[in-house]
């Protein structure tokens, strides 16, 4: 019997997409699915599109499909409003896979979400493992997301805090894009997936010594996804910088930004998109992470 | 800001304290003056060219710290105000949300918002300014034509720092709203913003014949509409009360296009200013900027008495091979061109001696020594933080070797020659691996595909320069080149890799006059720093070699070696006046 839960989803080829996805619906059996997907692999997700297709069809799910683009943000974010305006979804409980979902639409829909003061909770499905050799290449300029870039206070010098992951070269162009005064390095803890080998030392070898930067590490596969170290490490800067935060290591961690954010609404959530990503990005369905908002 | 630990500190200038902008700025050799004029003036460079330091430098608060070190005061004819544009007001992208319209208005907004904070913040620190004012009377007149209320109780330009601010959050609040249309109604245009403050603040009496230069810096952060409103500003031919200087980078440089559509013209409305400097010789302006600055920085570390050369000091052992290869070149020539006079020999050595050395030493299978601060300069390729990132580099390794020895940092009075051919060489190759790896990580723009091109075309542009280096009878030691053949059809192809090689500043562009015509030609310098991995001559010579743009395509796109013919005459030496080029 299906109950009145919403599950807000992004589309992907990966495998932990649609094992995940058959997961959590059996699980919380919604009345209602929304699957958004990106236009750049519509191509290369197809094939778990449809299987979720028909999944829903056979199960009675209603299935709202929306087509967004990793190069028209203005554009996605007028689809993301609309869909969620027009969505009916006040007063029900909305479960949103964070899986496969870009941090630019997660952020977007936990922003439109919280007028609603809905139930909100998220779901995050590692895989089993990553693709050793590249996961994302050729990047696109950095980007404030539309609605939540902040409130810039004139004269103030920019804090960039930089949650990294395992490409060194994204957070060198996030730094090279705002030239802040100073960084916060946020590195991921742990050694899952080689991270002490291709995040900790790389990142600590990279910028350890650089003057204006103070790394730290972080957890964000932890119960709060790292929300207490992040505070305390912003704590200070954030009376006397404009303070501009980017997510791009382990998913939850967005979910923490997302937080500091709505705390404090002066500071800015930048994405960087990729044009390609590998299509064997990941394998596998592993452990399952989630919370609520 | 950083504390201060290495004299080569390359970072960006905005980063500075002010007494290190005074101390490390040149005010020679670079054409900066033309900031203290009341044109408009774009600077424009890449990153690392000197922009910023220049309009800092030039900036009220900066020039008012050198007349308080100078126990002088700061003449108020000209005031500088530094408006930073790349900040997070302006990558806001609510303005794309909005009608064109709406977009455009608000766009206009934050651009005079942050200038009007400006104005008010760079004169809050100018002191006594308000001796004799009617303060009164300017708070009357700013609350009639701007509508700024001025909190009471503070003075005057804290206040209407305090004002703007306000209006700041609130139009940021006001598109931040979660609506689909969120706009900001009492958004400010040119006219009614920094006209009426800039005019208001001259009834100050120490203010009434000042002209105000309105410096913006990172100009390329601006949006599309910022840039047309900005060109249209600039177009406003009266220059008695304020101009513009302009920061910008070459690639990605703004339109010159105006909110109108017309177009604003170089000469006519603005003066453009090129920061990158073509020419490394020692007798160049960059040689001389260059010696200039690295004296500065090593004044701060208390070694004044020591040159850059000598602080850099070239290995002996290519010394003296470089000398006897002189010697062994000087006598060919006499022998091959009898009757020459002393410029003839003069020219013949210039350029095949340094070849000469190369060649003899490209059997060994080790690098040769790259040392000397010439060697630096060139290796600069005209951009001050190429010269000043090795030299960072080989600071911080001799003061590692000093702390291990349990030595001072002091001591360092010289970076050996073999550190510095460590660190060039290592530098080198990392910048290769960067081409071969991280370009389509972090260069805009810049796809597996168009990675794989960029390395191809520069390890062929590697090997025709090594082959020029050892085979070439009259050119040598070219290391420029120009594109022919333009109407082939996969030219678009090649501008797009030539495009993010120049934003990823592995290659720099200049204009200069072709030999034949006269008419103006673009050369095409690769970053220098790539050379020593190369076992090439990072000198080059004043040449340049002509390629056709098909052959680079194949080259790129194909892996196919460019032709090389070792007696080609088709290359065109392009002299400038401002250096003296035969110093053989």
């Amino acid at each position: 019997m299906a109950n009145s839960e919403v599950i807000v989803t992004v589309a992907s080829w990966e495998p932990r997409f649609w094992l995940g996805f058959e997961k959590l619906v059996t699980a919380h059996r919604p009345s209602e699915v929304f699957m958004y997907f990106y236009a750049e692999y519509a191509g290369i997700s197809e094939e778990n599109r449809e299987k979720i297709r028909v999944f829903c069809r056979e199960s009675q799910i209603t299935l709202h499909e929306n087509k967004l683009s990793f190069s028209s943000p203005i554009e996605s974010w007028r689809t993301l409003y609309i869909t969620v305006s027009e969505g009916h979804m006040s007063n029900r409980s909305i479960l949103v896979d964070i899986t496969t979902m870009p941090r630019e639409t997660i952020w977007i829909l936990f922003d439109l979400f919280d007028p609603l003061k809905n139930r909100i909770r998220w779901v995050y499905n590692m895989p089993e493992r990553y693709n050793t050799e590249w996961l994302s290449r050729d990047p696109d300029k950095p980007r404030f997301v539309p609605k939540m870039g902040g409130i810039t206070t004139l004269g103030f010098p920019t804090t960039l805090l930089v949650l990294s992951g395992f490409d060194i070269e994204r957070t060198r162009q996030m730094i090279v894009f705002y030239e802040p005064e100073l960084i916060l390095l946020g590195v991921q803890s742990g050694s899952q997936f080689e991270n002490v080998s291709k995040n900790v030392e790389r990142h600590s070898r990279e910028f350890g010594k650089d003057p204006i930067v103070s790394l730290f590490e972080v957890d964000a596969y932890s119960r709060d996804q790292g929300l207490g170290v992040i505070t305390a490490k912003i704590n200070e800067h954030i009376a006397s910088s404009n303070l501009v935060m980017a997510s791009l290591g382990p998913k939850p961690s967005a979910v923490a930004l997302y937080r500091i954010h709505k705390e404090y609404p002066q500071t800015g959530l930048a994405y960087a998109p990729s044009k390609e990503f590998n299509p064997n990005y990941s394998s596998g369905l592993g452990d399952c992470t989630c919370g609520e908002l | 800001m950083i504390d201060y630990l290495n004299p080569f500190e390359y970072e960006a200038a905005n980063k500075f304290k002010f007494d290190q902008i005074l101390e490390f700025y040149i005010e020679d050799f670079n054409y900066s003056r033309f900031v203290q004029s009341r044109r408009n003036v774009f600077l424009v460079g890449e990153r690392g060219t000197g922009k910023t330091m220049t309009l800092l430098f030039n900036s009220l608060p900066v020039q008012l710290k050198k007349a308080e070190n100078a126990g002088t005061s700061v003449s108020l004819e000209l005031i500088c105000i530094y408006v930073p544009c790349n900040t997070p007001l302006t990558h806001k992208t609510e303005y794309a949300l909005m009608d064109e319209f709406q977009g455009k208005v608000i766009s206009e907004h934050f651009l005079v918002i942050s200038i009007l904070f400006a104005v008010a913040d760079t004169l809050a620190l100018v002191p006594h300014l308000l001796d004799g004012a009617d303060i009164g009377a300017i708070q009357r007149e700013l609350d009639y034509i701007l509508g700024i209320k001025l909190p009471t109780g503070a003075d005057l330009f804290e206040a209407l720092k305090l004002a703007i601010q306000k209006e700041n959050r609130e139009a940021q609040t006001a598109i931040n709203a979660k609506k689909l249309q969120a706009f900001y109604e009492n958004a400010r245009s040119f006219s009614t913003g920094v006209l009426p403050l800039l005019s208001t603040i001259r009834r100050i009496p120490k203010l009434q014949d000042s002209h105000f230069v309105i410096m913006l810096d990172d100009a390329h952060d601006l949006n599309e509409s910022q840039v047309r409103t900005l060109n249209s500003w600039i177009a406003y031919r009266d220059n008695s009360l304020f101009s513009f200087k302009i920061a910008t980078t070459k690639v990605g440089r703004p339109p010159f296009l105006t909110a109108t559509g017309g177009a604003i013209l170089e000469g006519h409305d603005f003066t453009l200013v090129d920061m990158e400097l073509p020419y490394q010789n020692k007798y160049s302006n960059f040689g001389k900027l260059a010696r200039e600055i690295v004296q500065k920085r090593l004044d701060k570390i208390g070694v004044s008495k020591v040159k850059p050369d000598q602080f850099f000091p070239t290995s002996s052992e290519f010394e003296q091979d470089l000398r006897a290869c002189e010697e062994r070149v000087k006598r060919e020539a006499e022998a091959r061109l009898p009757g020459a006079t002393a410029k003839q020999i003069g020219d013949y050595v210039y350029k095949r001696a340094r070849a000469a050395y190369f060649r003899e030493r490209s059997a060994r299978a080790n690098r040769p020594p790259y040392s000397g601060f010439d060697t630096l300069v060139h290796i600069s390729t005209g951009v001050i933080r190429n010269l000043l990132e090795p030299c960072y580099w080989m600071y911080d390794k001799v003061v590692s070797e000093n702390r291990a020895k349990g030595l001072q940092e002091s001591r360092v009075v010289e970076i050996p020659a073999s550190i510095q051919t460590e660190i060039i060489l290592e530098r080198s190759r990392k910048k290769w691996d960067w081409i071969r790896d991280g370009f389509d990580k972090s260069v805009d723009g810049c796809s597996r595909v168009d990675a794989d091109h960029i390395f191809r075309l520069f390890d062929n542009l590697a090997i025709l320069f090594r082959e020029r280096l050892l085979h070439h009878e009259s050119e040598p030691r070219a290391i420029a080149f120009t594109i022919s053949g333009s109407e082939f059809s996969e030219h678009p192809k090649l501008m797009h890799l030539l495009q993010i090689a120049r934003k990823a500043q592995i290659l720099y562009t200049y204009t200069s006059s072709a030999k034949d015509s006269g008419r103006r030609e673009v050369y095409y310098v690769p970053n220098r720093i790539l050379w020593p991995d190369r076992g090439l001559d990072p000198h080059g010579q004043h040449a340049r070699v002509s390629i056709k743009a098909r052959d680079l395509w194949a080259a790129a796109s194909d892996n196919r070696k460019i032709p090389f013919d070792p007696a080609d005459k088709n290359e065109a030496t392009e002299y400038q006046e401002e250096g003296y080029l035969f110093h053989g």
